[in-house]
């Protein structure tokens, strides 16, 4: 009993590390731009994230707890593999980089489970990989054409107050819907690797990740919002709109094949998508670069660091 | 609904404008009046010179309820310094009459007969685009792609007043005055077409919000 509370202790941390890293990835681009105030934001995000876990956040749970390794696993590998993930996590929330979750808890399990000598199906490790070269690619196409279908909407529209009310419904409907992406998407970052012990139901492993996450976020989520929001480019309404929406729609499709994939690299891809609009001079490269180093990084840390830790302590 | 106190505040500060653009319409008209009856030895001019004065001091107050709306959430946040300085642009017109009018109260400029129906002219002629930048402001919610051709007609005017401005000082220095009125009527000129400059910064203003919707 007293292993699945800290267990479950070990989730809601990296949960909370989620909502605190990838708030931004919700709200940034929305806050930085000025469109809505970050605490209606961060309310609005948290009701989401918990529907978003709960009612489509199971198959991404199965995936990491059961589909990256095909048997159970210690207890003290996982609990590894969550602290190791969400250790790394917190550091790069501090240092305001928008690093990936999914990346991270990806990494740990692999590398944990390596140390443990379970069986890593590499099938499966291959297909998220590739995912999460698709994920920016997709999000890229899907803002680029959605910025030009908004634009042409918002064209039609004569009356500024009426244009005002369009955009703030939009980014009303765009923040929810990219919150419940999260949701349904990270929970199972949180706590899918505590569905491989299969103690806890996977739609109570999912309230709990949803719930943590949203704790996140209301708790931490303001550090990183102003880098995503504002540094990688400035951003107008229908802009910012178009890239929430892209990565909303490209990371929910990914949350029902049960694919973790990172929000970080979704927004990069959104906001490079709206940025061509613009010509591509309008995106400050030295970030997009920074950026791309710590796609690499992050699962190869933090895979290395679950895999000496679990080797040290075992 | 989430918004909804949000939309009673922005119809709030629509409505505010309006007041506004009419207050500093009324200041214009008596500032009109207050010219027409110095130039006429007219002892009301007095009394509209009041009236300006304090109808610049109610346009101050609207402008600053306006901002405190603003200020209190009205309007998407990126677009709240916009309408703030449309606000203060419109102030500035109401503060300039008022100017125009201490300047004739404080001053007491001689005007040579033979000016005063050139003076009267500027006078009209640089406070007629206020109407177009008031209607500029309520095509803002009834159809944003006109309120370019309104402000072609403010700058049209802008125009005009500029070159009766160049005229009446060429024609004050070619009078047979004291040089010390000559640099007075000058000063007073300038002051008068800078009414119709404030308008087109004004219009100039809600010209960019209209843009902005546009990006």
């Amino acid at each position: 009993m007293s292993s699945v509370i800290l267990l479950v202790a070990a989730g809601i941390y990296v949960g909370w590390n989620i909502g605190a890293n990838d708030t931004a990835n919700c709200i940034g681009t929305a806050v930085g731009s000025g469109l809505i105030s970050y605490s209606k934001a961060v309310i609005l995000i948290a009701i989401f994230i918990i529907l978003g876990a709960s009612i489509q956040g199971e198959r991404v749970i199965e995936t990491i707890g059961k589909g990256i390794v095909t048997e159970v696993i210690p207890v003290p590998a996982i609990i590894i593999a969550l602290l190791s993930a969400g250790a790394f996590v917190t550091i790069a929330t501090y240092l305001k980089l928008p690093v990936s979750t999914s990346q991270a808890i990806v990494g740990g399990v692999t590398g944990v489970s390596l140390s443990v000598g379970a069986n890593v199906a590499w099938n499966e490790v291959l297909s998220i990989i590739l995912c999460w070269i698709i994920n920016p690619i997709a999000t890229l196409v899907i803002a680029y054409g959605l910025y030009h279908i908004l634009n042409a909407l918002a064209r039609k529209v004569k009356r500024i107050r009426v244009w005002e009310r369009f955009i703030t419904v939009l980014l009303v409907v765009t923040i929810s819907y990219m919150a419940y992406s999260l949701g349904a998407n990270h929970a199972g970052n949180a706590v899918g690797p505590i569905a491989n012990l299969g103690v806890i139901k996977l739609r109570w492993l999912a309230i709990i990740g949803g719930l943590s996450i949203a704790l996140g976020s209301i708790t931490y989520g303001h550090r990183v919002s102003e880098t995503v929001g504002k540094s990688i480019t400035l951003l107008d309404p229908i802009t910012a709109c178009a890239a929430q929406l892209s990565i909303a729609i490209v990371v929910h499709m990914f949350s029902i094949l049960g694919i973790p994939v990172s929000t970080s690299q979704a927004i990069v891809g959104g906001v490079i998508g709206v940025g061509l609009v613009r010509g591509v001079t309008a995106i400050n490269r030295n970030i997009i670069i920074k950026i791309i180093i710590g796609w690499i990084a992050t699962p190869l840390i933090s895979a290395i660091i679950a895999f000496s830790i679990y080797k040290i302590v075992a | 609904m989430m918004f909804k106190h949000v939309r009673r505040r922005e119809h709030k500060v629509y409505l505010l404008f309006n007041e506004h653009l009419n207050t500093v319409g009324e200041c214009l008209a008596k500032f009109k009046e207050m010219t027409i009856n110095y130039l006429n030895n007219n002892p009301l001019h007095e009394e509209n010179a009041l009236d300006v004065h304090k109808l610049e001091s109610k346009a101050d107050t609207i402008r600053r309820n306006i901002e405190k709306e603003i200020h209190g959430g009205a309007f998407l946040p990126f677009l709240r310094e916009d309408y703030i300085e449309i606000a203060e642009r419109i102030d500035k017109i109401a503060d300039k009459a008022e100017a125009v009018v201490d300047f004739y109260m404080l001053v007491r400029p001689q005007i040579p007969d033979s000016l005063h129906d050139a003076i009267k002219e500027l006078t009209d002629r640089t406070i007629v685009g206020l109407p177009h930048l008031k209607n500029m402001f309520d095509l803002l919610d009834v159809d944003m792609t006109k309120v370019v051709d309104e402000a072609v007609k403010v700058n049209i005017i802008e125009s005009e007043v500029d070159q009766l401005e160049r005229e009446l000082i060429k024609n004050v220095f070619n009078l047979d005055i004291d040089l010390a009125l000559k640099i007075i009527l000058r000063e007073l000129i300038r002051n008068i077409a800078d009414i119709s400059d404030l308008i087109q910064n004004a219009s100039d203003r809600i010209e960019i919000l209209t843009v902005k919707y546009r990006v």
